[in-house]
């Protein structure tokens, strides 16, 4: 009986190796193919491939904006997508972030204030599947909302 | 053409120093030298990070060319002194043409999962939240205690993480001169996949034989979720897999048969390794040296005393080197003021840990068992086959092997209880079994693959047909 299960266990075994062996040798046989066609791309188009044209764009426009040692509100755009923030963040550093949060619930103007750090003189919205983000002067972003009737 | 060689620089960066040092040890000295290069490179990236990480926490030594190049040439020297004092005598061993199938489906999938780091940027979640971007903040300052982490207005999520991954991204992309948008350290994290085969072939071949051993190795390398899964496996930059290699390969040396004190070390080092890599590897270390004094324990009768002294020694000297980085992490961490983290230590202290460990069983235990046994695309079944070479295979949990296989078990367990523990306190554990729990697995892989062989050596054993049948491709 334990023999007969050993055998059953084995064979088992064989077809899960066979399987598996030879998805991941066929995997790596076309990553190696893609590693060869695309060797002559820049950062820049491999970011637009992986990515999207859109998002690569905005986050060279924000970099041309913000210098390195700089800072800036983070707001989420796409509330119901949560990497949006995170990737821009990732993308932008070093550059200092002060998330906020959504953009549809920031609260009231004054406690908006209270939470802006003097050094973050620009604010950046994230959008999710890799939509553009966009950058935009503090005060401009206050008197939008204001002009909107408050956050 | 410039990516590939960079990641490869990258990655040489740690294996030459680290298979340098492994001539300080003894036990690891006589190793064949594939089997070495897999505990070179864990050693490298150990010892040439983590004596960044030091160096710039205790004496703000900036992480530039200068400090990044002289360190790996110290270590690489000291490793050096170590080969020329030791002659040692070799041995010829015949290669099996199975074992050089095997090994090639190895170099195969590991070439595959170096070409995905080569040709895309990084895309997973926790590499961009987190490692990647602490990286970035890191590689400005050239400090571990930049203003983004130890200030506490900015936003970084889990800032008291320790950073040894982060620092050894940074080592690669300065001596690399990588621009912005060069993630060359994604080479770096590519090469603990060979490095995790290699390890487990050691061990494996050591206590279950060459065949069960590549068996274990090709199984291994064909799991998704272990290389070409982009949340989690070697094509990611997520530190679940470098834990597993450090926690798994201290273990290798703790667990080993033949003694030598400076095993003890060596194990001490990668085990503090575990200790800066992830907040986890603090609990897996002491579990370490826990399934390590098991193995004595259980034969308390029956070994020598002076064996058993040795063992004693190997095992203080782990404790002893563990101690000093777990000193030295907490001092960094003592540093950065905490913000968008889990604080799992006040969760648990707030005492719901133990109703909850028993009374989350019925919720939880529904999402555990689709995420270990349902996720084909990500184990291609594999979890289905462990349990039912576990059941054939179960003799090896008892008699001569116990004292083995036990401890190798409890060395799997050990992340799994951490993540239990983890699910009893967090306000959406079934949202965190989705997405952590196949990462515990993979914490734990290295003693379950060596398990595994053990109990593939149990049913060869059994079953011996195939046994007689593969015995034949060796010739």
């Amino acid at each position: 009986m334990r023999s007969l299960l050993a055998s059953l266990a084995l064979g088992l075994f064989a077809v899960h190796l066979i399987v598996s062996v030879s998805w991941a040798a066929l995997t790596s046989a076309r990553t190696v193919a893609l590693m060869v066609r695309v060797r002559n791309e820049t950062p820049f188009q491999e970011r637009s491939r992986s990515y999207s044209p859109e998002y690569a764009e905005g986050i060279e426009a924000i970099r041309r904006a913000i210098p390195r040692d700089g800072a800036y509100i983070l707001v989420n755009g796409t509330p119901e997508d949560l990497g949006g923030p995170l990737w821009v963040k990732y993308d932008l550093a070093p550059r200092r972030a002060v998330f906020l949060g959504d953009l549809g619930s920031l609260g009231s103007i004054d406690r908006l204030r209270r939470r802006m750090p003097r050094a973050a003189r620009w604010v950046v919205i994230a959008y999710g599947s890799y939509g553009r983000p966009t950058v935009i002067e503090r005060y401009k972003f206050v008197q939008g909302l204001k002009g909107r009737g408050g956050a | 053409m410039r990516e590939l060689l960079a990641n490869l620089a990258g990655i040489a960066l740690f294996a030459i120093p680290g298979f340098a040092l492994t001539g300080l040890f003894p036990g690891l000295r006589d190793l064949p030298w594939m089997r070495r290069l897999g505990y070179g490179y864990l050693f490298g990236v150990a010892t040439v990070a983590g004596s960044l990480y030091m160096l710039s926490a205790l004496l703000e030594v900036p992480l530039r060319r200068p400090a990044i190049f002289g360190t790996a040439a110290v270590l690489t020297a000291a490793g050096l002194a170590g080969w020329v004092r030791a002659r040692r005598e070799r041995r010829a061993r015949r290669l099996r043409l199975a074992t050089l199938v095997l090994a090639l489906a190895g170099v195969a999938v590991s070439a595959g999962v170096l070409a995905e780091a080569v040709a895309y940027p990084l895309r997973d979640w926790d590499g961009r939240m987190h490692w990647s971007a602490q990286a970035r903040y890191i590689r400005h300052e050239g400090s571990v205690l930049p203003q983004a982490i130890v200030r506490g207005q900015w936003f970084i999520n889990h800032p008291r993480y320790p950073v040894l991954l982060p620092v050894a991204q940074v080592a690669v992309l300065e001596a690399t001169g990588a621009g912005e948008d060069e993630p060359f350290f994604r080479g770096l994290y590519s090469a603990f996949l060979p490095a995790f085969l290699l390890v487990l072939y050691d061990g494996a071949r050591r206590w279950a034989g060459w065949l069960p051993a590549g068996l274990a190795v090709a199984a291994a390398s064909g799991l998704p979720f272990l290389t070409f899964f982009s949340e989690g496996g070697a094509a990611s930059s997520y530190s679940d897999l470098p834990l597993a290699c450090f926690y798994g390969a201290a273990l290798v040396l703790l667990l080993r048969g033949r003694v030598f004190p400076s095993d003890g070390i060596a194990a001490g080092l990668l085990l503090g390794a575990a200790v800066l890599t992830k907040n986890e590897g603090t609990i897996l270390a002491g579990f370490a040296l826990l399934a390590a004094a098991l193995v004595p324990a259980l034969r308390l009768l029956r070994e020598r005393r002076r064996r058993l002294l040795l063992k004693g020694a190997r095992l203080g000297a782990a404790a002893a080197v563990l101690l000093a980085v777990l000193a030295f992490f907490l001092f960094w961490r003592s540093q950065v003021p905490n913000r968008q983290d889990e604080m799992y230590g006040e969760l648990v202290a707030a005492g719901s840990f133990f109703p909850n460990v028993l009374t989350r069983v019925p919720e939880l235990a529904g999402p555990v068992l689709r995420q270990t046994f349902l996720t084909w695309d990500r184990w291609v079944g594999f979890w289905w086959v462990a349990a039912l070479v576990l059941l054939a295979g179960r003799g090896v949990l008892k008699g001569r092997r116990a004292a083995l296989s036990w401890p190798l078990l409890l060395g799997f367990a050990a992340p799994l209880a951490i993540a239990w523990g983890a699910y009893a306190v967090h306000w959406q554990p079934a949202d965190l079994v989705r997405v952590t729990w196949e990462r515990f697995l993979v914490q734990g892989s290295l003693p379950f693959f060596l398990l595994f062989a053990l109990l593939l050596r149990e049913c060869l054993r059994r079953s011996g047909r195939p046994q007689r049948w593969l015995a034949r491709l060796s010739q």
